[in-house]
């Protein structure tokens, strides 16, 4: 549904997005995830037609974003970082605007304004100026523009962004229920809401894809180690020394506050070692209180922390190496 | 072209949702007419001695049309230069400021559309308010026949005068963020074309008969004359376009930009 093809844009010769190759399948939701300027933004300005790629190629449903604008615009439902509305209108009227826009006349088009301001749950809201309405609504709204002509494929930027909690869990909500009938590609730097929402995730750094795969391969291929969190009341430096000589432990980390009765530990093992048993018996042969014992997956974060310093260590070595051989040369 | 109706009505609704216009349009309304008033007493005092001295100072130009209808568009073409820029200096200025262009520009429209709804909608507010000031006009007939047609070509002047200026506070607005940087800008260039003939004077160099041709002033004299010249329609139109295009110019660069 979407492909994309050594994309590249730079801003007075600086590389914002620096040959950035992925595709989407036609159902999917894609999350692309990405530190802040990392050219998520821009990238998803490309596909929406806002902002011409310096090279490289991006397709929507079969048409070029550069080539056939208009007719990638018909299928694309856009909503831009922040959701920006005119807010001089209510929302009834900037529906209709958008739908009209988009090609939609007469009983249709109040037929598919209703559906969408059921389906964003603005009903209530539908003749209140969009500058008087919260953020919450503000991106109901802007995702009920994006819908409105039923569009192939949904491209949100950071539809989360600056939400309160239960807003966020609606809206997540909200996409969840578009998928299957649309291809969505949605962007954040929030990594939970991508193993929530998200089929595949993109990894996006300094404009270069760093990894693209589902949410759970991705952790299980990075993981390197097992974490056991232990709370326990026990004396400190005792409880390490005999936790750290169980056999199969590889590190031990004093995790947290120490209280008087209670130490938390996080004890690191080799990938596939499970040492609970052990632990829980040195622990009750000590007559120690065993308080909270948890095996903690590598979380997305862990993996996204170590897929970008292990980007940037790559670069650094190969700009060292770059640079010795040019004095080599010179010498 | 489809899609220029619901951008055109957008336009025209947010002018409505805002005060600017009203208040733009009542100062404008107010100033015409304490001018016209103005200019009727004037008229009719002057009229009157002619009368009373019993044709002794039979002058010269004491028609309707030079001696109200002219000064009246002056007047009102004057205002324009103020009140235009006013109109046109949120035009793209907002959108940008607001991020509402980025809307604009995923939508499938073409950015002719976009730019003429702008123009168009700005058009219609201030032909709506300088058609109020025909009612003044109307008043003529207290004394004299009404000068129809010269009336018509007058206002037909003040239109393409009034879309030039658009044009211009359109261009401008299309460069900046700043809403009142843009009006500023526009009320600058308005007036630099207003002015740029008075510096020729009399001479017949070529320097002098360029600055003249590209005189506002110059060419809506003409019509405030009663003559409609195709110079002068030619002159109007292509700078209107003109500008127009380079507004279409200035949005496809900024794309690339930004």
């Amino acid at each position: 549904m979407i492909e994309v093809q050594g994309l590249t844009k730079r801003f007075n010769g600086a590389a914002v997005v620096d040959g950035i190759t992925f595709r989407v399948e036609k159902g999917e939701i894609l999350g692309f995830l990405g530190p802040n300027g990392a050219g998520k933004t821009t990238t998803m300005r490309i596909l929406s037609c806002y902002t011409p790629a310096t090279s490289g190629t991006a397709s929507v449903a079969g048409f070029d974003c550069f080539e056939e604008p208009l007719e990638v615009k018909k299928r694309v439902g856009y909503l831009p970082e922040s959701s920006p509305l005119y807010k001089d209108m209510t929302v009834r009227e900037f529906l209709s605007f958008a739908a009209s826009v988009k090609g939609l006349k007469g009983g249709l088009k109040k037929q598919k304004m209703t559906e969408v301001m059921a389906e964003t749950d603005v009903k209530d809201m539908a003749d209140r100026l969009i500058g008087k309405l919260s953020k919450g609504y503000r991106q109901r709204v802007g995702l009920a523009q994006a819908l409105i002509n039923d569009p192939d494929v949904l491209i949100l930027d950071e539809p989360t962004a600056s939400l309160d909690p239960k807003q966020i869990v609606e809206i997540r909500q909200l996409i969840k229920n578009l998928s299957g009938k649309r291809t969505v590609i949605l962007s954040t730097h929030i990594l939970p809401e991508v193993s929530i929402v998200c089929d595949r995730v993109v990894i996006i750094d300094k404009g270069k894809v760093v990894a693209v795969d589902t949410p759970q391969n991705l952790s299980q291929r990075r993981q390197k180690k097992n974490v056991v969190h232990l709370t326990l009341d026990a004396p400190l430096e005792e409880a390490k020394f005999v936790i750290s000589s169980v056999a199969g432990v590889t590190g031990l980390t004093v995790d947290g506050y120490v209280k008087t009765n209670e130490i938390s530990l996080a004890v690191e093992t080799e990938m596939g070692g499970d040492v609970r048993r052990q632990i829980a018996a040195a622990v009750v042969n000590k007559g120690w209180g065993l308080l909270e014992m948890r095996l903690a997956l590598m979380s997305l974060e862990d993996i996204f922390v170590d897929l970008v310093t292990e980007e940037h260590k790559a670069e650094e070595t190969q700009l060292a190496a770059g640079q010795s051989g040019g004095e080599n040369g010179q010498s | 072209m489809g899609n220029l109706k619901p951008l055109y009505l957008r336009e025209v609704r947010s002018f409505v949702s805002t005060p600017i216009a009203y208040l733009v349009g009542v100062i404008f309304l107010l100033v015409t007419g304490v001018f016209f008033t103005m200019i009727l007493l004037d008229y009719s005092r002057y009229s009157f001695e002619v009368m009373r001295s019993g044709g002794q100072y039979r002058v010269e130009g004491l028609t309707v049309a030079e001696s109200i209808l002219r000064p009246a568009l002056s007047t009102m073409s004057f205002l324009l230069l103020f009140m235009l820029p006013m109109f046109t200096m949120k035009s793209f200025s907002e959108e940008r400021k607001s991020g509402t262009i980025e809307i604009l520009f995923t939508y499938p429209l073409r950015d002719t559309e976009i730019v003429l709804g702008k123009f168009l909608a700005a058009f219609t507010v201030f032909f709506m308010i300088a058609g109020m000031t025909l009612f003044y006009q109307v008043e003529i007939a207290y004394f004299r026949a009404i000068p129809i047609k010269e009336i018509l070509t007058g206002y037909f002047g003040l239109a393409l005068m009034a879309g030039f200026f658009i044009s211009v506070g359109i261009f401008v607005s299309s460069l900046t963020e700043n809403q009142v940087v843009a009006g500023a800008w526009t009320f600058g260039l308005n007036i630099v074309f207003w002015m740029v003939g008075w510096i020729a004077g009399d001479s017949q160099s070529v320097p002098s008969q360029i600055s003249k041709y590209l005189s506002v002033f110059e060419h809506f004299e003409n019509f405030a004359n009663g003559m409609v010249d195709t110079r002068d329609v030619v002159y109007f139109v292509s700078f209107t376009a003109l500008f127009l295009f380079l507004t279409l110019r200035v949005l496809e660069s900024r794309r690339y930009g930004s």
